[in-house]
């Protein structure tokens, strides 16, 4: 139904008065009480005809009062599509039809788009703004000054949403400059902050306190003393964030404390980076202290802060943030009482995924290549050479591995070429299970000379077997979930799936949760069980290497790809999530080297 | 039984209904139209309602609680009476004293009615007046909002005439600003906003303050009666005395305006605010209607007159105006012929969104607590729109959709409405756009809002009408509160200070020892005898006897014990 249909009008164009009579007319046919659908229908109609009138009233505009009237029709999109849907339908009865003269060719739609939004009442500050961002080399502090002015004299309060000004104000941030803080008088912001209210200004004054210096907040807070009832409470908290930003370069725990207890309402406090966070604490302490704190602030901005008096600031605030809460005990007890909303504040040292962390793993993988190296040399030159050979391989290929992963340089190439065409050419190549079958297909030598021991049978092909069961067990059979089967329908997906099953494993997988521990004790109780037949005169001292080596290569693996996720996903990990594969893997070359030792001794 | 129109206002409340001779107030038994909005308990432990309640609150300030309105949809409780009441237990009072006036002058008990509230109240504060409602007996048919109501009684008074209109609603509590086209019969509400703690009662407390700074040391409850009536008087007068501890105090309008210069700032913005949202100037509105008693103040002729350039209209009563409206709206829920020509189209007065969060940097740590918007403010109502989010990561399994309302970008400094769980969103390889969902919002003529959930790439819905919110009843809490609407049945022994004074008498005993002992165990027995035979003044002598003698142990801790048995006559209890 076209808009004149719904509305009972006749086709053409109808001036406002007798729309509006339709519209009543309709209207009371279908109330919004009532028929909320043909509600509306009406209602769509009635914006439409509306539209279309402002569209022939501008061109009438344009046109000037002598030039005949022309009936734009169709008018809007829809309708124009509505009509190309109808011609498209009946191509015989259009396509002899040749189109007299030769006007332009433009669709009538295109250039007689209705406006998408009702035209503004004011020129749109914004775009102003928008216009104006600084150019390379440009004038910039006269620049930015005549933009903000003119930002500014457009923002009586919620004439712009906070987010259309983010984007406006977008090309100034980098600039940073102290112009900004120039260009505005101090009499502007007054005049704003006591007139104005809302977001828009709100978001206003937040700006210019991130490019305002030490001197301007001084200056500003000097000035807002002597109002106290027209400085809202938003404002206050804002000036207070600027302070803790300054203090966070002096003294980062004191600025944390502050911005702590003065958001303890609002819920804000420092992140790890300096930034400012919200999250959600409550709690009657925290209440306190943000009392304490506004009080403190209060005197501050009463007494009057000059620029020079950074020391003393801080020594005051120490003082009277002393008597706060605040201690690590305190701290602890909060953490139990609000669980989930009190987060330790000190920035946790050696964050997974920080310099330090990856710095700590790859120490840790070359201790322990080296320390495998000690132990092999020490077989090799005894009773067991042989065996140590493909013992190393995975041993090394691990520790190489890992370097891939987490070293920075290399980690792009594995990511972005290697993996990408193993995954094309062989399968989806989640690397850390290639490995472990490599190392279990070496199995064979040992096999043939050993045709009939269970166990070896048992070691060599159970466990590559429980592999890809488990991982059923984990994924079921749908058929998009297994990396194999994309690979044998779509080949060119693989890698996309490879990468994205191995994502995953490295912190979520079963290889990750169940199977490392469920191998952790095959291993030990091979070990064990390798022990006793040793003792019982036969030749193990390879085995006791292989099976000690297995947890010790997966707990390794295991840490660094931890690493890497983390890293990849911008997470901070917790100190634990590292250390214990880490320190699991230490226990197990020290256990291993002390069995070889004590083998050794023994043969 | 037809529908009844009610405005519930904070300061007083009114019924109307509709019949041959248009909309009227309906008068109580002392032939007031205004019912004080005050809820109170006699010293008998009767409930008292409106006027008496008011007068009493002077006398006994613990006794009762007035303003209620302001803390409707929080989880504010009022203790008074020895019992916990809440804002909606409150308002349902007020109802019922409603319902009772309409049913004196209608000869029947009424049992549907058009409840106004202010256009600025939020999901929960409306849903508590439906749930006060449901408390008082009455199903409610609409919950219109105030400006809107004064709109439809100028707009049934004056049917043939048409232009744009400006609604300016200053009532005790709460501050809203409209801007509707009549045309046609044709009410069509372009824009609302408005404040919800901004009224006549702050500017009493502002002129209540200033009083207090020229007479210090006065008693600030029994002045303020005092004041407000000095402040009505400044509506008409250009000065006003009044007399605080027998000296005389005189004030200006000029002092007035002064002391309120503040709450005055705060009606400006919200009038451009609408008139930016509305997208018209000043100049192109054809009226503007005042409506709530405080729109009488004379700074309010003042505002407008400086911003807008005209003088309000105020040719229908400003404190009856809403509750004329609403009985208009009862009509047109009964579908009664006098009003068929009628319609009416209204604005969702505020945006409505969900929280998100945000990465800065691609693979940077997520950044919680956005709003975002789905319902803009000022959207045509009934509506229904959708917008579509996703997951932060592929192995999110879980979105907690926070509800909320407000304008800010930030959700901490909007309203929570409510909270809905949607689960199943982990990626698996092969999905069609996976951990996706639509979130759709549906806003009806009544303001409340159901959100719908989609997840994209199962079709499984999800469908809620946000309920969980502070201050809500569930539905046994709901039951509970209307049973105990119905008249006290409970033994003299349940209540509260007669069971803290057993309590505290219990708890002296194993303390003493030798005759102090027996003295206290036999003048509790002379109590439990008195609550026992149902008498209260035996009750209440017993009461005094053992307080008496409890007060020697107990003193300086806790208050002064209560009055025993605080009804005339007790029920009579079964055999």
């Amino acid at each position: 139904m076209t808009p004149h249909e719904v509305l009972g009008l006749p086709p053409g164009a109808c001036d406002a008065r007798t729309l509006k009579k339709a519209y009543a007319a309709a209207l009371k046919l279908h109330r919004p009480d009532r028929d909320p659908a043909g509600f509306a229908r009406v209602r769509a109609a009635y914006e439409t005809m509306q539209r279309r009138a402002a569209v022939v009233d501008d061109e009438e505009d344009e046109a000037g009062v002598d030039k005949p009237q022309v009936v734009v029709e169709p008018a809007t999109l829809q309708d124009a599509m509505a009509e190309l849907a109808s011609l498209t339908a009946e191509p015989l009865a259009t396509a002899d039809v040749q189109p007299p003269a030769a006007p332009p060719v433009e669709p009538p739609f295109l250039s007689r788009l209705p406006p998408a939004a009702p035209p503004l009442t004011a020129p749109d500050p914004l775009q102003a703004l928008r216009d104006l961002a600084p150019t390379p080399g440009g004038a910039e502090g006269e620049v930015l000054a005549n933009a903000l002015r003119q930002g500014f004299a457009g923002l009586v309060a919620g004439t712009v949403t906070a987010r259309a000004w983010d984007e406006a104000i977008s090309p100034f941030v980098p600039l940073r400059s102290q112009v900004v803080t120039e260009t505005f008088s101090d009499d502007d912001l007054m005049d704003e902050t006591v007139h104005g209210s809302g977001i828009a200004t709100a978001t206003v004054i937040e700006h210019l306190f991130t490019f305002a210096g030490w001197d301007r907040l001084c200056t500003l807070g000097q000035r807002w003393a002597g109002r106290p009832p027209s400085c809202p409470s938003w404002l206050s908290e804002r000036i207070i964030h600027k302070l803790a930003v300054h203090l966070s370069v002096i003294d980062y725990p004191l600025a944390n404390e502050l911005v702590l207890a003065v958001g303890g309402a609002r819920g804000l406090h420092f992140q790890d980076n300096g930034s400012l966070d919200r999250s959600l604490m409550l709690g009657s302490e925290l209440k306190t202290a943000s009392v304490a704190v506004r009080r403190f602030v209060a005197e501050l901005l009463a007494g009057g802060c000059d620029p020079g008096s950074q020391p003393r600031l801080l020594t005051a605030l120490r003082k009277h943030l002393a008597p706060l809460p605040w201690s690590s005990a305190t701290r602890q007890t909060l953490g139990a009482r609000y669980p989930g909303r009190f987060r330790p504040l000190s920035a946790p040292a050696g964050t997974s995924g920080s310099p330090v962390t990856v710095f700590v793993v790859l120490v840790t993988l070359i201790t322990f290549t080296v320390a495998t190296l000690v132990v092999m040399i020490a077989i090799a030159i005894g009773p067991d050479s042989a065996m140590s050979a493909y013992a190393a391989i995975p041993i090394y290929g691990g520790a190489i591995w890992s370097s891939f992963v987490v070293h920075r340089r290399l980690r792009p190439w594995w990511e972005q070429r290697a993996r990408p065409w193993l995954s094309a050419h062989i399968g989806p190549f989640d690397l850390r299970f290639w490995m472990l079958l490599l190392w279990w297909q070496c199995g064979p030598i040992p096999w043939l000379i050993d045709l009939c021991d269970i166990r070896e049978w048992l070691w060599w092909f159970g466990i590559p077997l429980a592999i890809p069961l488990l991982r059923l067990l984990r994924w079921g059979w749908r058929p998009a979930a297994s990396g194999w089967r994309i690979w044998l329908a779509d080949p060119g997906r693989a890698g996309e799936v490879a990468k994205e099953l191995d994502q995953r494993h490295a912190l979520f997988s079963l290889e990750g949760v169940v199977l490392l521990p469920v191998l952790l004790l095959a291993g030990m109780a091979g070990t064990v069980s390798n022990y006793a037949l040793a003792w019982a005169g036969r030749d193990t001292a390879h085995t006791v290497l292989t099976l000690g080596m297995l947890p010790i290569i997966l707990f390794g693996l295991d840490a660094a790809a931890r690493v890497a996720v983390a890293q990849e996903q911008g997470w901070r990990e917790t100190r634990k999530q590292w250390l214990v594969p880490v320190a699991l893997m230490a226990l197990f070359i020290g256990f291993t080297a002390l069995a070889t030792w004590l083998l050794g001794k023994a043969v | 039984m037809a529908t009844i129109g009610i405005d519930l206002g904070t300061t007083n409340s009114l019924v109307a209904i509709l019949d041959q001779a248009g909309p009227r107030t309906l008068a109580n038994e002392l032939g007031e139209h205004l019912t004080p909005s005050a809820v109170a308990l006699a010293s008998d432990g009767t409930v008292l309602v409106g006027r008496a309640a008011k007068d009493r609150l002077i006398s006994a300030p613990d006794s009762g609680r007035e303003f209620f309105k302001r803390d409707m949809g929080t989880a504010t409780v009022y203790r008074f009476g020895g019992r916990e009441w809440s804002p909606t237990e409150c308002s349902a009072m007020i109802l019922r004293e409603m319902a009772r006036i309409a049913a004196n002058h209608l000869g029947a008990q009424p049992t549907s009615a058009v409840i106004s509230v202010p256009a600025y109240f939020h999901d929960s504060q409306r849903q508590a007046t439906m749930e006060a409602a449901k408390i008082a007996g009455l199903t409610v048919e609409r919950i219109i909002n105030e400006p809107t109501a004064a709109a439809l009684a100028f707009g049934h008074q004056h049917r043939q005439e048409e232009g744009t209109l400006m609604v300016f609603d200053l009532g005790g509590g709460t501050f809203d600003v409209t801007i509707l086209e009549v045309f046609d019969g044709v009410i069509e509400v372009k824009a609302s906003g408005g404040e919800s703690r901004l009224g006549g009662e702050d500017y009493t407390d502002a002129l209540l303050a200033h009083v207090l700074t020229l007479a210090p040391g006065a008693d600030a409850v029994r002045l303020r009666p005092l004041v407000e009536v000095a402040k009505r008087r400044l509506a008409a007068q250009p000065e006003a005395t009044l007399t605080v501890d027998g000296k005389d105090v005189k004030i200006t309008r000029e002092d007035f305006a002064r002391c309120t210069r503040e709450l005055t700032g705060r009606l400006r913005p919200v009038m451009r605010r609408c008139l930016r949202d509305a997208a018209i100037e000043a100049s192109e509105l054809d009226d503007v209607l005042l409506v709530g008693g405080a729109s009488r103040m004379p700074m309010i002729a003042q505002v407008i007159g400086e911003d807008l350039g005209r003088l309000g209209n105020r040719t229908l009563d400003p404190d009856k105006v809403v509750a004329l409206g609403a009985a208009v709206q009862a009509a047109l829920c009964d579908r009664q012929e006098a009003v068929q020509d009628l319609v009416l189209t209204d604005v969702c007065p505020h945006t409505l969104g969900i929280a998100v969060s945000k990465r800065w940097a691609e693979n940077g740590p997520p950044q919680e607590g956005f709003f975002s918007p789905i319902i803009d403010r000022n959207t045509l109502v009934p509506c229904s729109r959708s917008d579509r989010y996703n997951t932060m990561h592929p192995e999110q399994d879980v979105i907690e959709l926070r509800v909320y309302q407000g304008e800010s970008r930030l959700v901490v400094e909007n309203t929570l409405l409510g909270t809905l769980s949607v689960k199943g969103l982990k990626h698996w390889p092969g999905q069609k756009e996976p951990g996706v969902i639509d979130v759709r919002f549906s806003y009806d003529m009544n303001g409340i809002l159901e959100v719908e959930v989609v997840v994209v790439h199962s079709g499984a819905k999800l469908t809620k009408v946000i309920e969980s919110r502070p201050g809500g009843l569930t539905a046994d809490q709901l039951a509970a509160a209307v049973k105990r609407m119905q008249p006290l049945k409970t033994h003299p022994r349940d209540l509260l200070p007669n069971r803290a004074r057993l309590e505290r008498a219990n708890r002296l005993y194993p303390e003493l020892s030798g005759a102090a002992r027996a003295g206290l165990a036999s003048r509790i027995d002379d109590f439990e005898a008195g609550l026992d035979s149902q008498d209260p003044r035996r009750a209440q002598e017993a009461a005094a006897v053992l307080d008496s003698f409890l007060a020697h142990f107990f003193h300086g801790e806790g208050e002064q014990q209560p009055d025993p048995d605080p009804r005339p006559e007790p029920e009579p209890t079964g055999a």
